[in-house]
């Protein structure tokens, strides 16, 4: 009836997935980086040891000049997360300035409903992971007043369920995901007191298992993606207290395998947008240090495209912008040089959590 | 692109040219059915365009919903048989979009939806389940969906206990039935101390079914877990531990290198370390550190087993508490240290932990 590869996990999970950010303490396993200024323009640098950033940018750029490809119209529905991640991308690699923020800016707003909810494209239905993405656009170009923030925190605020859960939309599916989604969009906005936040942590802690992880409900299976919205919205919540974490951070690191990439689950393929849940969730809980930052970093520029520009799930994959983000966004926290420090809670640039107010510190 | 291969320019621009009809085709249907649906124009045709998209591409979210808001809006209109054969129609739509993607979260969570409207068969459900588990058996989704099939069910916890237990013995790698089990068994002994604590002679939990044991009732798509609230350790009374510390000896004699059995393990240590039984504790510690040591011997170079006797000799102190003599923990983490250096801070940690703990 229904097949997948063996080994592929992150296949699915990541589409539907947000990314984090954060602040790490920078150079720990980064002494041998080239240093910065020849990296963005040399056209003659080594893929397997520099991050191509003017390539990567420029694959990026290109994403939205053709409209007519299989991948793009594949990909209509969740465009506004797409938008997401090549911004924040563009931004920590210092080249936003190259993206069309008008049009940006327009499509975001174009996305909204009535009831304050977005959807992933025009006219498509409202929901909380494209409220999310497009909150954190506007926040990115520090634009939140092109926006009604009561009109969004309520909308978000409704989907709570009495549990403490939240809904993804109207139609009830529940998911530490979305849970994340709200509690960031919230804290965000600045409007957290709208919801019931201890219970909303209750309800991702009733989501823990057996191995320190977290699924997307109670009872489900840990998985690198779930347990950093689940360790997220902990640590937006406040909750932390509810982490195991040296359990946690043992899982966690267990899932660097000897490519040095990280995989999502055991015995997975590694897959570079673990790069950024299992890093940033490391990070939450200050376990960092407990996988090699060095043996990722050659595995995550390993997966770059020196061709065309643009980061993939593995060497030798075809790139996309999700996999371009969160591998640029790994490296951040690894510290790379020449990039912007990215937060590990809001996968957001530092300095736009700084100036909305929300720095750990 | 997931586990898709790089291409050339070249290639990309002949498959461009090649897949062109294709593309236009997605593209007018899916305009089609976003204009559909934000117009609320649902008649059968609508929803034939609609589940045609659907097959091709399971991910546009809109297009499920567009399916429930449609039957909603016919339902009224139609009589019994007709909502009968609507709703019992869009398995086999979920089941061709789970075809095209096993992880589309929007497919499965049509499917529940259209259970939870009374459609299908609960039984059939449960057994397509154990063969889609046949198939891939670390589907968490489908696991997720098993589970809310048993519960909705009733069927007795004994029952799902024993599916896993065929399961990690069909393949001692199958993490993802490690995980249900380790559920399983929480919630089963969370409710016999529960069932202890207030009326004494009542059904045992494994008899009992899930729905029952959570005190919730069979409606949607997921509960909480009490017993998963907090970390409820010690519950787990020692003759059953000591059936899981045999169960999981076998995946690690069978494949040493495999993570799932280890990590299985030290959750079995945890309730272990935490029984109330200090003397059965200390007993079950001494017995797994012998069978440790006599692994080690085969395979001296067993990080997993290394790291696990480590594990044991702090639960040995915790339970006897034995006056801290850190060296040989101290030695095995050195030991670690040079097997397996992309974790060595972790290995590092854990010795300063140690001393720490030994101060204090």
């Amino acid at each position: 009836m229904f097949v997948t590869k063996e080994g592929e996990d992150a296949g699915r999970w990541c589409p539907d997935g947000r990314g984090l950010g954060t602040h790490i303490p920078r150079g720990s396993a980064r002494a041998e980086e080239p240093q910065a200024s020849t990296i963005a323009e040399t056209s003659s640098l080594d893929p397997a040891t520099t991050l191509i950033c003017h390539k990567h940018a420029d694959y990026i750029v290109a994403l939205d000049k053709e409209k007519d490809t299989f991948e793009y119209v594949a990909t209509e529905h969740l465009r506004m997360s797409g938008v997401y991640w090549g911004i924040s991308a563009m931004d920590l690699l210092g080249r936003l300035d190259d993206m069309n923020k008008d049009e940006i800016l327009s499509f975001v707003t174009e996305c909204q409903h009535p009831c304050g909810g977005f959807g992933g494209n025009i006219k498509h239905d409202p929901h909380l992971l494209y409220t999310l993405s497009a909150v954190q656009i506007l926040a990115i170009y520090d634009r939140l007043d092109l926006v009604d923030p009561n009109l969004i925190a309520t909308y978000v605020a409704g989907l709570q369920q009495e549990d403490g859960s939240f809904a993804g939309d109207e139609w009830g599916e529940i998911d530490t995901r979305f849970t994340y989604c709200a509690l960031s969009c919230l804290s965000i906005l600045h409007k957290m007191e709208l919801v019931d936040v201890k219970k909303a942590t209750e309800f991702v802690a009733a989501c823990g298992n057996f191995d320190g992880g977290f699924g997307a409900t109670p009872g489900d299976e840990s998985h690198a993606g779930q347990i950093f919205t689940a360790v997220g919205a902990l640590a937006i919540g406040g909750g932390l207290s509810h982490v195991d974490k040296d359990l946690l951070g043992w899982w966690l690191c267990e899932r660097q395998v000897p490519a040095g990439g990280l995989n999502g689950r055991p015995e997975k393929l590694p897959d570079v947008c673990y790069s950024w849940w299992v890093l940033s969730s490391l990070s939450m809980i200050d376990r960092l240090s407990w996988i090699s930052g060095e043996k990722l970093q050659e595995f995550i520029l390993s997966c770059q495209d020196p061709e065309n520009g643009g980061i993939s799930d593995r060497p030798d994959d075809m790139a996309d912008v999700f996999h371009t983000f969160f591998g640029i966004a790994g490296l951040s926290l690894l510290g790379y040089p020449n990039l912007k420090a990215v937060d590990p809670i809001y996968a957001l640039p530092v300095d736009t959590v700084a100036r909305l107010g929300l720095s750990r510190i | 692109m997931h586990g898709r291969k790089r291409e050339t320019r070249d290639e990309t621009t002949a498959r461009k040219e090649a897949s062109r009809h294709k593309v236009d085709a997605l593209s007018s249907l899916l305009h089609k059915v976003i204009e559909g649906h934000a117009k609320k124009q649902y008649d059968d045709a609508y929803l034939k365009h609609n589940a045609r998209l659907l097959e091709l591409n399971p991910e546009v979210y809109t297009a499920w919903n567009a399916r429930r808001a449609a039957f909603l809006t016919l339902f009224p209109d139609r009589d019994e048989a007709e909502r009968k054969r609507l709703l019992e129609g869009d398995f086999l739509v979920t089941e061709k979009a789970l075809q095209k993607n096993p992880k589309s979260y929007s497919s499965w969570h049509h499917r529940k939806w259209l259970v939870a409207q009374g459609a299908g068969s609960l039984t059939r459900e449960l057994e397509l389940t154990s063969q889609f588990l046949d198939m891939d058996e670390r589907n968490f989704h489908c696991w997720s969906y098993r589970r809310f099939i048993v519960n909705r069910l009733g069927r007795a916890l004994a029952e799902e206990l024993k599916y896993t237990l065929h399961k990690i013995e069909q393949n001692f790698s199958n993490y993802s039935a490690w995980h249900f089990r380790s559920s399983l068994l929480s919630i089963q002994h969370h409710a016999e101390l529960a069932s202890g604590e207030s009326t004494s002679g009542s059904v045992p939990a494994s008899s009992q079914t899930l729905s029952t044991l959570l005190k919730v009732p069979k409606m949607y798509t997921y509960r909480l877990c009490p017993a998963l609230m907090g970390t409820e350790m010690g519950s787990i009374p020692p003759d059953v531990l000591d059936e899981e510390f045999q169960l999981v000896q076998q995946a690690f004699f069978t494949e040493p290198a495999d993570q799932s059995g280890w990590l299985y393990h030290r959750w079995l240590i945890g309730h272990a370390r935490s029984g109330v039984d200090k003397e059965a504790s200390s007993a079950t510690v001494s017995r797994e550190i012998e069978m440790l040591q006599e692994l080690i011997d085969l395979e001296p170079d067993t990080k997993w087993g290394l790291h696990t006797l480590c594990k044991l000799m702090e639960a040995q102190q915790h339970v006897a508490y034995n006056s801290c003599n850190n060296t040989k923990m101290d030695a095995l983490y050195e030991q670690l240290i040079t097997l397996d250096p992309m974790r060595q801070q972790y290995y590092k940690d854990s010795i300063s932990r140690l001393a720490i703990s030994a101060a204090s």
